[in-house]
């Protein structure tokens, strides 16, 4: 259980363990943006491209592990 | 007449302005310390105030997660933490775990920040200091009086603190170590902005393919390499 008050502990109890994925390939798409860019738009504009990118290639490999398991 | 000042400068890949790195050892290991820290001393402010934000909030979510215990350094057999590795890739957080890691294995047997923040786990056996003792049977609420057994000066404890981490924090365990490694890993690519400036992306191929078939030489190199020596 986290350190943190009941409600907040009990309503992350609750929350998908994909969805905790989401605040990693934002954050990472950003880095990955700005080690790549320097002007502020370049570097939004390349986020999203990024985060386009991230989230097809690891929905493809969650997508790969999911039919594997049920053939398996 | 003194010489020129060393300046070291990159090129913007979005405009082809020029960035000045200062010095860019000192931007690199301001950058391992705090996240972002050598881009606003590079002046970079806009850059360096969201990289800060960014890898921040992912290493104290992962500290949340994991109720702070899942940054510590240990190179005990059978309790190497590979893990810290990568989380070393943030300083503030990299030194702390070394320093209370040293002061528990040293001889007082207790770590430096008697808090226990980022200090390792103890595991059965291990020998600490009567005052940490009666500080973790106070704050931790899986630890009692009879973890520990008297052994002067020291106190012996006799559990698996580790365990009890694991137990108490379930998948929190693995989600915080998860965030804590990205964020020092994310963290390495701001080093090596802030030490060599942006990487230069690859040339798209469509506007490679037409930049060569306007007049049959790729363009974009610069003329004092594309011309022929005389």
């Amino acid at each position: 259980m986290v350190p943190s008050t009941p409600l907040i502990a009990l309503l992350l109890e609750g929350v998908p363990m994909l969805l905790f994925s989401l605040p990693l390939i934002a954050a990472a798409s950003y880095v990955f943006a700005a080690t790549h860019h320097e002007l502020p738009a370049a570097i939004w504009s390349a986020t999203v491209e990024w985060a386009i990118w991230l989230v097809g290639i690891l929905g493809v490999v969650l997508l790969a592990v999911i039919v594997f398991g049920r053939l398996v | 007449m003194q010489p020129p000042a060393r300046r070291i400068v990159a090129v913007s890949p979005d405009n082809g302005a020029a960035i000045d790195l200062k010095q860019p050892e000192l931007a690199a290991v301001l950058a391992w310390l705090m996240p972002g820290l050598g881009h606003l001393y590079q002046g970079r402010t806009r850059k360096g105030a969201i990289s800060m934000g960014v890898v921040t909030i992912i290493l104290l979510l992962g500290l949340w997660l994991g109720s702070g215990r899942v940054v510590y350094a240990s190179w005990r057999p059978n309790d190497t933490r590979w893990w810290f590795a990568p989380q070393a890739g943030i300083g503030v957080v990299a030194i702390p775990a070394v320093i209370q890691a040293l002061a528990i294995n040293g001889p007082s047997r207790e770590p430096f920040w008697l808090s226990g923040w980022l200090a390792p786990p103890l595991h059965d056996g291990q020998l600490v200091s009567r005052r940490y003792a009666e500080r973790l049977v106070q704050t931790d609420a899986y630890l009692e009086e009879g973890d520990f057994f008297d052994r002067p000066p020291y106190r012996q404890f006799r559990a698996d603190q580790i365990s009890m981490w694991h137990h108490e924090l379930g998948r929190f365990f693995e989600l915080g170590t998860l965030y804590t490694v990205v964020a020092g890993m994310l963290n390495l690519l701001h080093i090596y902005d802030a030490w060599a400036g942006p990487m230069h992306p690859p040339k798209d191929k469509h506007q490679k393919k037409n930049d060569e078939s306007a007049d049959g030489e790729p363009q974009g190199v610069p003329e004092a390499e594309s011309e022929q020596p005389a």
